[in-house]
């Protein structure tokens, strides 16, 4: 199981864990990027390809709990696998609960760890991909007009360009222009179609 | 004395006498000069006035409307009033006899003669022309040259009159039967038909005449009817059913067309049956049935004789007053008839008198009504008073009432507030209480707090001990980890299709490092479980520092640091495990090494102190001129896993702390004011037999 242009981050104080891990990951085939402080981090992230992140609990300055916290805050939280060499389980539960993807105590089986792993990078990939469709419809919404916008929010009512002319007290024939309108710039040809697009991104019908 | 007192007394008596008589005399004759003028202003002078009338009752009229009483008392009246003179009246009335009028007059004037004999008249008024008659036949005989007043004659004997004597004058005056009719006939001006009602007698007949001459000229478009041939009965039931547009106008009636004499109240019968509004000729008429009319005065014929004889009677000779002319006409209506043949006011002629009015409610009842409304006023103005006094009074008790639920509150809260104030005081006697309690208890805990805390050192010790566990299955965790990472990591590598030897081979000597810390960190663990083995042994703390200072020698070097010993010289011995405390020691020397790594080079200093600390006690202090320890953490450094190192797993300081500590000692931490951070703790000075 390989994710391509996959990238898995590391965050841990101690050195020798830091280097071992990536030296684990690595052997796997995967890249590692490893970061001695939540800062470093932060400072260095970049998200071109599906990646996840590794993150040792108890650090000095920023701990990974306080990490996690800011990445959730932030608009795309990558997955997360959290180790411990003194872990709890209220610690594991809170972490759990705000999306973590596992928690392992250290020392671990590099089995737990890389089926975290690739569960984590097939989480992300997902919501890469459906963040880019997102991405897209949001482009193509952009691209109308608010009139545009107003017939297209009545239209995925499955209201008839009668009604919806009566409604907006225009006519029925400038309807019929916007809506052409609309569904080319939506890249759709039905309206089944237009419908499943906007719920994706949450429109609103009129 | 005594003689003399008497003498005097009887004098004054005397004198007393004397001066009631001229008193007396004084008043006297006071009321004789006073009174002396008013006798002689007094009517003294007595004249005697004689009426004489020429019928028994006015020609006007019956007993009921006699024009003589009418005369007389008008003259009497007037001249009464007008006269310096005390007048006394006579009044004969002529009466209508069977006899002859010669014969009659002839009788007349010997019963006169009789009746007047040594009763001098200064003044006669003959009323009517009868009465001047007999006075021109036979005054002469009875009152030579008296002076003779004429009155009611008929402006026809003027000529007459002029050629008679001298005393005799008068005045003049016709009934104007014309302007009479005429007035009538102003207020009816739709008459027809006028029933003219006149007596039989002798006299009447003479007024039917002339009635009769005066109408026939001027009124031919009237019908008249005379009724002085019918009898009393006949007249009544003639008027009573008199064809419409009728007036009925009554001269006189004194004996009717049968020669009966006539009931007195003749006029106010026909005018009750009558069918017709009825008017009269005389003034006297009204008031006894007639609506009224230009009337013949009767009162004012006799004021204006009156009046005559007054001048006579101040002197006047008659043949100097010059015979007067004219009658006075009236208009005169009675309210009660004009009411009953709806005759309206204004169809009267102006100046009109109009008698009998009923007077009207407001003037009967004038000062009732004033009375009452002056009452209701009164009562009304008393009634606002009381409305206002009540609404005021009813505005006041709800003021009171306001007041007094206040006052209800108020007392209701001030209850409340003693209730309340009560329980505070209980409350506050019981905090008292309570206090004093927890004071004694306060004691009581001191007292087993200080038993207590040999208890708690012992138990201290425990904590600190799983703490370090808890660090050092930590701090062994962190290479075993890197070591499972290492060796799987290593096996992949091997397992690939084209080995990677060199990761192998780094990955294996990565393992035989993180296999040595892990070693480590068991010894370390090893040597705190070892506590209950520790060797107390005096030691001189100066020459264990040294020792250590000498043991990283190379370390400072590296660090290129200036290590500073400020030691204290000829220290007691201090009791404690050397390998112990060189470890406390090589723990915060290490650490003041690591803090300066950092710095620059030049202010890279430690400095190692030992003195005789306030407790009598010894004080190691090491100083560092590195960055300082957050305030924050000054407190928890002493925790377990609390570093500030990238390095090292922060449990130096706990295990520091575990053993000074464990020698009944200190250990803190604090900032020096300039830089760095500075360590000190204490060891006991040694008690022990050996160390003396």
């Amino acid at each position: 199981m390989t994710v391509e242009n996959a990238i898995v981050f590391v965050v841990d104080d101690d050195p020798s864990v830091r280097k071992s891990l990536g030296r684990l990951i690595r052997s796997v085939g995967l890249a590692v990027e490893t970061f001695a402080t939540a800062h470093e981090f932060l400072e260095q992230q970049c998200l071109k390809g599906p990646s996840c992140l590794i993150l040792d609990v108890k650090m000095p300055g920023i701990s990974g709990l306080e990490l996690q916290e800011k990445l959730l805050s932030q608009e795309y939280a990558m997955p997360i696998v959290f180790i411990t060499g003194h872990g709890d389980i209220p610690m594991s539960v809170k972490a759990i609960k705000k999306g973590a993807v596992n928690f392992l105590s250290k020392p671990f089986d590099e089995k737990d760890l890389l089926e975290a792993l690739y569960e984590a990078l097939q989480k992300d990939s997902i919501a890469r991909a459906v963040r880019e469709e997102q991405e897209e419809i949001h482009r193509r919404l952009e691209s109308l007009t608010p009139r545009e916008y107003e017939i297209l929010t009545h239209v995925i009512t499955g209201r008839l360009n009668k009604q919806i002319a009566y409604s907006l007290d225009i006519s029925e024939k400038t309807i019929k222009i916007h809506r052409g309108r609309v569904m080319n710039k939506m890249g759709v040809d039905s309206v089944a179609e237009l419908v499943r697009l906007t719920e994706k991104v949450d429109i609103k019908p009129a | 004395m005594e003689t003399l007192c008497k003498e005097t007394a009887r004098n004054c008596i005397r004198n007393l006498r004397e001066m009631r008589l001229a008193l007396t005399l004084l008043v006297l004759s006071f009321w004789l000069v006073f009174s002396t003028p008013s006798f002689a202003s007094e009517k003294s002078e007595n004249k005697r006035i004689l009426i004489l009338y020429s019928f028994r009752y006015g020609l006007s009229s019956n007993v009921l409307m006699d024009g003589n009483r009418i005369t007389g008392r008008a003259i009497q009246t007037t001249i009464e009033k007008g006269s310096v003179h005390k007048i006394a009246f006579h009044s004969e009335r002529m009466d209508v006899s069977a006899l002859p009028e010669d014969r009659y007059f002839k009788e007349l004037r010997d019963a006169y003669r009789k009746k007047y004999a040594g009763q001098p008249i200064d003044l006669i008024i003959a009323v009517q022309y009868r009465a001047l008659k007999f006075l021109i036949n036979h005054g002469e005989e009875l009152w030579p040259k008296i002076p003779i007043l004429s009155c009611g004659v008929e402006e026809g004997r003027r000529e007459q009159l002029k050629k008679l004597r001298p005393n005799i004058t008068g005045i003049l005056g016709n009934a104007r039967f014309g302007d009479m009719l005429e007035t009538i006939l102003k207020i009816h001006p739709d008459t027809q038909q006028i029933t003219v009602i006149v007596g039989a007698s002798k006299t009447e007949r003479f007024i039917e005449s002339r009635v009769r001459k005066s109408y026939r000229k001027s009124f031919g478009r009237v019908d008249f009817t005379y009724l002085s041939d019918l009898g009393f009965d006949a007249i009544l039931s003639k008027v009573t059913d008199l064809p419409p547009h009728s007036i009925v106008l009554f001269l006189t009636l004194l004996r009717d067309g049968e020669g009966k004499p006539v009931p007195e109240n003749s006029l106010a019968l026909i005018s009750q049956i009558s069918n017709a509004p009825v008017y009269g000729l005389f003034d006297v008429y009204v008031g006894h049935g007639i609506v009224g009319g230009n009337l013949y005065s009767i009162e004012d014929r006799a004021i204006r004789i009156a009046n005559l004889a007054l001048r006579i009677l101040a002197g006047e000779k008659p043949k100097d007053i010059p015979i007067g002319s004219g009658q006075t006409h009236l208009n005169l209506y009675d309210w009660r008839q004009l009411k009953r043949w709806g005759i309206a006011e204004r169809d009267l002629p102006p100046g009109s008198i109009i008698r009998y009015r009923n007077p009207t409610f407001y003037e009967i009842y004038k000062w009732y009504i004033w009375g009452g409304i002056c009452l209701v006023m009164f009562e009304a103005v008393l009634i606002i008073h009381l409305l206002i006094n009540r609404s005021r009074r009813l505005r006041a008790e709800q003021k009171l009432q306001r007041a007094q639920y206040k006052l209800e509150d108020t007392v209701t809260e001030l209850k409340e507030a003693n209730v309340e104030l009560k329980s505070e005081i209980t409350d506050r006697i019981q905090t008292e209480k309570a206090l004093k309690e927890s004071e004694n208890r306060l004691k009581e805990v001191m007292a087993s707090r200080a038993l207590l805390q040999d208890e708690v050192k012992h138990l201290d010790r425990v904590a600190t001990m799983g703490t370090l566990t808890a660090a050092i299955a930590h701090e062994i965790n962190q290479p075993l980890a890197a070591i499972l990472s290492n060796s799987q990591a290593a096996l992949r590598f091997l397992n690939a299709k084209q080995p990677n030897l060199r990761q192998v081979h780094e990955a294996l000597e990565d393992i035989v490092s993180d296999d040595k810390r892990a070693a480590e960190v068991i010894q370390r663990l090893r040597m705190m479980l070892r506590k209950e083995e520790f060797e107390f042994e005096p030691l001189d703390i100066n020459r264990v520092i040294q020792e250590i200072v000498e043991l990283i020698q190379s370390e400072i070097i590296m660090v290129n640091a200036t290590v500073a010993m400020d030691f204290e010289a000829e220290l007691p011995p201090v009791y404690g495990d050397r390998i112990q405390i060189q470890q406390v020691i090589l723990n915060l020397l290490v650490n003041a090494l690591d803090a300066l790594k950092g710095q620059p080079e030049k202010t890279r200093e430690v400095r190692l102190s030992t003195r005789i600390g306030e407790a009598g006690n010894i004080l190691v202090t090491v100083t560092d001129s590195g960055p300082g320890i957050e305030d924050q953490k000054l407190e928890t450094i002493f925790e377990a896993f609390h570093t500030t190192k990238t390095k090292g797993i922060g449990m130096g300081l706990p295990i520091s702390k575990s053993i000074v500590e464990q020698h009944d000692g200190r250990i803190w931490a604090s900032n020096n004011p300039g830089s760095g951070a500075v360590f000190d703790f204490t060891l006991p000075i040694c008690k022990e037999e050996s160390c003396k």
